[in-house]
Order: C-alpha cells, then structure tokens, then sequence
C-alpha cells in the first residue's frame, strides 16, 4: 500500500509542486491549505508523513505541531518547510516537537532528486 | 521520531548559517528594560570593531544619543534608525540617523529598513524592540518580517540582538521569533541572580584545579611522582580545567 502524506501549505504554489513530485514517486499524497483541517485530518486519519509550511496564515508551523504533538499523534512523522534559517535554538525545539526533519529554501528549481532521496529515508 | 535532518535546497536561496553570524533575542523585564538596553549596546560597542545598526521603535534617536553619552558610550560608532521622530515631525534629519515611517504604515516601514540593510555595510544590528512591533500588526505578519530581517542579517554576515519585554515571552511572537534565535536570554533578575551563582561555582572548581595541578608539578619537581604518574594526573586535570574554563567562556550574562 502507498505510503501517505498530507501537505499543509498556505497556497502558493510550493504544496502543489510537492504533491506532484511525491505523486510521481508513488506517494498517496493530499494538500490542504488551513491548519486546523491539517491537524483534524491527522486526527482522524493515520498519516506516515506531514508537511508543513511554517508560515501558514492562521498560525506558525511551530503551533501546528505543538498541536499535534499535546493531541498525541505521535505516528506521523513532520516536516517543516519555507524557512531560511532556524537557529540553534530553534533546531533545539524541534527536536523537542519531535520534528523529523526541516527543509531551508525552495523546493523548486534544482535538487529534487536529492529532495526525493531524502524524504524516503525519512519515510521509509 | 529519533532521525532529525535538515535539507538545504538552492543553496542560493536557502541561505545557509554564515560564519560568525549570531541571532541574540534578549528577554527583559519592564522595570529594567532601560538598565538592561544600555548593557546590551555597551557590549555590542566592545565586542565589535565595525559599525553597528540601531533601530529604535520606541524612543527618538536623539534621546538614545544623549543617554549613551551620559554613560560614556561612543554613539558615533552606531548608525541609528529612528521609526518614532517621522511620524510627527515629517522632513527631519540628523547627523548618524536615518528617520524612517513607524510600523504603523508597515510596507513603507519595512521597505525603508530593507533599502538601508542593502546600502550599509555593519557588524551588528540592534533591534529596540520586538515587542513595540507587536503593537502594530498581527504576530504572524511580524513572525514572518523578523524571520525575514534575520535572513537578510545572516546573508551581510552581521549579528542580530532583539529584546524583548519578558513578559512578552508566551506571545507567539516571541515563541515563532525564538525558533530563528542562536540564544535567547533571559534578563529577569532571578536568573542573572542563578547566572552569578553558577559563574562563582564555576570559578571555584577552576581555582581548585588550578592548585592541584601546581601541587602535581611541584610533586614532580621534586621526584616524588614518577614520569608515568605526573603525565597521567597532570592530563586530568588539565582536562577536567579545560572543560571548566570552556563552560565559564560560554556564560555571557
């Protein structure tokens, strides 16, 4: 069976081009563009992976997954995106967050084979 | 949940952490808020050679001038960005002060700040303060714009201080803002107080450590240890004083 992931992205553009990059790759993958039906879904459904956007309109990346981690969903894995720079104390509250792992920059443009490399490590 | 990775992709883009770049977010209680500011500009004024950025978001320019010359601080070492004076007093300049609008009209604000970050060239870049910005526009926009400025301050290879009033401190704001930070600080006076207690504990085991290993090289001059014996307990020790003495560095306030 596929392995399944969920997008939270604000909607510009970058939740697409991943779903249509992990779709490629065999992904079941689903988007969606607010944090409170992000965190619903994963309530209610057994995701292997969430994406999400750490800029997302009605709260940070960081409160989406101080959500889902008090709501004790601890079987899907995050990963947060569009940041430029978390500093070390910041990389010390993700671990706290029991976040997998954090994507700096664009995904667009060069690198999606490694990006693709390294979200099926994390996957796997 | 154990793997925990990060994956920089466009490195042109992601910006990765250039060397010597530190982000500082200094948490400061109300009542010392002033005390504590002047510390926090005085260390930068030693610590770095090169010139520094000041943007006040509370008090003119002027008035910071003349507070740091009463408390012997070379103000001319600084450039200041005034975002209070504008506002009321429109086609105002000075000497070392660049005026800029107040937040209150956010896109000029943040527009103007950008074209000075791009035009000068500084070391260290001070932030007065995150939570007067919070006055003005909802967290996440100002979560975004402060991740924005670290960024464009990592990318000029300068240091970046903000404070912040401690009891900000549960504010997303300050939460999101904490997450870009290298350290944050808390200036409160209870862990200033625990700061010094553990710097004193610290400098006690050193001058301990320091007496042992004169003993042993005394003890050695005088053939009461063998070679084996002298290398062996002087290489503990100056380990262990190693260690200490890096801890010690590492505490700042």
């Amino acid at each position: 069976m596929a392995k399944k992931i969920l997008i939270a992205c604000d909607g510009n553009g970058s939740g697409a081009f991943i779903k249509s990059l992990l779709e490629k790759e065999g992904y079941a993958v689903s988007i969606t563009n607010s944090a409170k039906e992000f965190t619903d879904i994963l309530r209610n459904e057994k995701y292997d992976l969430g994406f999400i956007n750490f800029f997302m309109p009605e709260m940070s990346g960081r409160e989406i997954a101080e959500k889902i981690r008090n709501a004790k969903i601890e079987n899907t894995k995050l990963i947060l995106m569009n940041v430029e720079h978390f500093g070390a104390r910041g990389e010390e509250e993700l671990r706290k967050l029991g976040i997998s792992a954090y994507i700096y920059g664009t995904i667009y443009g060069t690198g999606n084979g490694h990006f693709k490399k390294f979200i099926k490590e994390i996957i796997r | 949940m154990s793997f925990f990775g990060k994956l920089i992709m466009n490195k042109q883009h992601g910006k990765e952490k250039a060397a010597g770049s530190k982000i500082e977010v200094f948490l400061i209680p109300t009542k010392i808020y002033q005390e504590k500011l002047l510390g926090i500009v005085k260390n930068a004024v030693q610590e770095f050679k090169g010139r520094l950025l000041y943007i006040s978001l509370n008090k003119p320019a002027e008035k910071i001038i003349e507070t740091l010359q009463k408390n012997g601080v070379d103000a001319g070492r600084l450039l200041f960005i005034d975002a209070v004076t504008k506002d009321i007093q429109a086609g105002i300049s000075g000497q070392g002060i660049v005026y800029i609008p107040s937040p209150q009209n956010f896109d000029q604000f943040n527009a103007e700040l950008s074209q000075i970050l791009e035009k000068e060239k500084f070391e260290c870049f001070i932030f007065d303060s995150l939570s007067t910005i919070l006055l003005y526009q909802p967290d996440l926009a100002i979560v975004k714009f402060t991740h924005d400025l670290i960024t464009k301050l990592i990318v000029a290879h300068a240091c970046g201080k903000f404070t912040c009033l401690i009891e900000d401190v549960n504010s997303t704001l300050i939460k999101d803002v904490s997450m870009f930070a290298d350290e944050v600080i808390d200036m409160s006076e209870q862990r200033q107080a625990a700061v010094k207690t553990y710097i004193t504990k610290k400098e006690e085991a050193i001058a301990k450590l320091e007496n042992e290993l004169k003993a042993i090289k005394e003890a050695y001059a005088l053939k009461f240890m063998s070679d084996e014996s002298y290398l062996k307990s002087k290489g503990r020790v100056e380990s262990k004083l190693e260690s200490l003495k890096s801890k010690r560095r590492n505490i700042k306030y």
